[in-house]
């Protein structure tokens, strides 16, 4: 009996291991979160492309230099949406172009994340290798030696597959990416944020009003050349502006299901630990081989180490 | 009988009381919130009269938007520097091409609903009016393009000289984005300044006035509410004015 408690021991503690993994999604809410985390990563899509970050860059610049022309040209436009603009634009622009380097800076990060395995598909990483160590260690607990051997050999190769599955998709260095991004993203993805950018919108969209009706028509041929350009530049800046803006203000919720998860850079290890730990203990619960077992003088019967009640 | 037997078919009765009950107060279209007895709806037509605008103000049927964090009342307002109004926080609003507004039935958005420079193309209701340079337009459908839930056809009741009903297919297209401007949102919830429609009817002459708000929820323009205030002559359809 004493000698059986050992593999015993082993077995219930890579049991106890596959089930803590099966049931670690739950606990975490992955369940919600992961395909929360995979509708962001899918929805901000097209604003992480260098074209796409590139060209709003290209229209800051423009609207910056229409800021630069109306605020230096005599006499200054008179009507408040111009005077909005004139006056918090150089703040509006720092915080976009802010915004533009630090999703910029992501992109790369973001290319990691999208080439993992999808995000909804995450909790299930957990959850089936979970129930297959569960399953043969208890599967190894109610076998006599020959099979509790050839369960336990499989119990350790399903233990190094886990092992290795942070290594096969890349995670020691994706997992890390992703959550720098996902730090690199909080302060964006706020409420106060999305308001301060709706603002900006409208302070934008205000003075691009007031110059298109009011300035403009007043304006001598051929003067204002960079509010023109901006003016008639503005429908297509709006078009892709808006959007961006949608898609930020509506993975509010997601984003914050995502922040909320175990943070990234442990996701690796999460099959890491578990595995070498199951690894190790089914070493240790593996049975002699046979003929070892044959060879020794007083070996213990060829019972399985958790009898089936109801036998 | 049983205590426990006794207690079960008590709660079950309680639940259904429960679950009728609250049926009832979650439907729109009851005549509770129209705020009458009973509420005959208004089937027909809505007929809107052109808004205008002039240095004193602005008349007619007309939309403006409450900023994040303001309110119905006193705003902040968004400015449009397409408005022909002095007071550019309110867009007047012209007949489309059925006259206004239809209950009873929808008035869904053309396909594809935008122009290839983002202009909405529904102009059913109203006349798509510019908005940050970009035309938006209003259009009633069954499948609402925002949220993708069903929505019912709008329907207006009146008590006596008041108006009420519920509005949840109504949805504004701009830019090629979509925005839920109904009251209440399909489904039925209310979010934020969202309330009505509310208004007046007088039955000698067929004039009336309707007025609602609606939250933006989620887009671009997340958490600002449209108020729409439409007003003219309501044309009842051909077979009944009011549906009993």
């Amino acid at each position: 009996m004493a000698e059986n408690s050992r593999p015993r021991g082993a077995l219930l503690a890579a049991l106890a291991i596959g089930l803590g993994l099966a049931v670690a999604p739950a606990i975490f809410g992955m369940f919600s979160r992961a395909p929360a985390g995979g509708q962001m990563i899918s929805e901000f899509k097209p604003y992480m492309r260098a074209t796409t970050l590139d060209a709003f860059g290209a229209d800051l610049q423009l609207i910056d230099a229409a800021h630069r022309e109306v605020t230096a040209s005599e006499p200054r436009p008179d009507s408040s949406g111009v005077s909005s603009f004139g006056r918090e634009w150089p703040a509006i622009e720092r915080d976009m172009s802010s915004m533009l380097s630090t999703i910029e800076s992501n992109v790369p990060r973001y290319n990691g994340l999208v080439a993992l395995p999808p995000f909804w598909a995450f909790p299930w990483f957990f959850v089936l290798p979970g129930l297959m160590i569960a399953g043969l260690a208890a599967w190894a607990l109610r076998s006599p030696p020959p099979r509790r051997r050839l369960a336990t050999l499989l119990l350790a190769a399903c233990a190094l597959s886990v092992i290795a599955a942070p290594a096969v998709f890349q995670m020691f260095t994706r997992a890390p990416g992703g959550a720098a991004m996902i730090n690199d993203f909080r302060p964006l993805m706020t409420d106060d944020n999305i308001a301060k950018i709706q603002g900006s919108f409208l302070v934008i969209a205000g003075a691009e009003g007031e110059l298109r009706t009011a300035v403009l028509p007043q304006a001598a041929p051929g003067t204002l050349p960079a509010t023109r350009e901006f003016v008639a530049e503005w429908p297509r800046i709006a078009a892709e502006m808006a959007p961006m803006i949608g898609a930020m203000a509506d993975n509010l919720d997601n984003f914050a299901g995502v922040a909320a998860l175990p943070p990234f850079t442990l996701f690796p290890w999460f099959f890491v630990v578990p595995g070498v730990l199951v690894f190790a203990l089914a070493l240790v619960a593996r049975p002699p081989a046979e003929r070892q077992l044959a060879s020794q003088p007083a070996a213990p019967a060829a019972t399985p180490l958790l009898e089936r009640s109801a036998s | 009988m049983s205590p426990s037997k006794f207690t079960r078919r008590l709660l079950t009765v309680a639940l259904v009381a429960l679950v009728l009950g609250s049926a009832g107060c979650g439907d729109d279209e009851s005549p509770s919130a129209a705020g009458e007895g009973s509420a005959p709806p208004l089937v027909g037509l809505f007929a809107v009269n052109a808004g205008t605008c002039d240095a004193s103000g602005s008349a007619g049927s007309w939309f403006r938007m409450v900023q994040p964090g303001g309110t119905i009342a006193a705003g902040p307002f968004v400015t449009n520097g397409d408005s022909s109004c002095a007071d550019k926080t309110i867009t007047p609003l012209t007949p489309g091409a059925d006259g206004g507004l239809r209950t009873g039935e929808f008035q869904g958005q053309p396909e594809p609903p935008f122009d290839p420079d983002g202009n909405s193309v529904s102009g059913r209701i109203v006349v798509p009016q510019k908005w940050f340079a970009v035309s938006f337009g209003l259009a009633t459908n069954k499948t609402d393009p925002q949220t993708s839930a069903t929505a019912k056809a709008p329907r207006i009741t009146r008590n006596g000289d008041k108006l009420g009903g519920q509005l949840e297919a109504l949805a504004a297209s701009w830019n090629g984005q979509h925005f839920n401007q109904g009251a209440p949102k399909p489904g039925g919830e209310r979010p934020g300044l969202t309330a009505g429609p509310s208004g007046t009817y007088d039955e000698a002459s067929g004039r009336y006035t309707l007025e609602w708000s609606s939250q933006i929820v989620g887009g671009p323009f997340s958490n600002f509410t449209g108020i729409w205030h439409l007003e003219g002559t309501f044309q009842p359809s051909n077979d009944t004015q009011e549906e009993s």
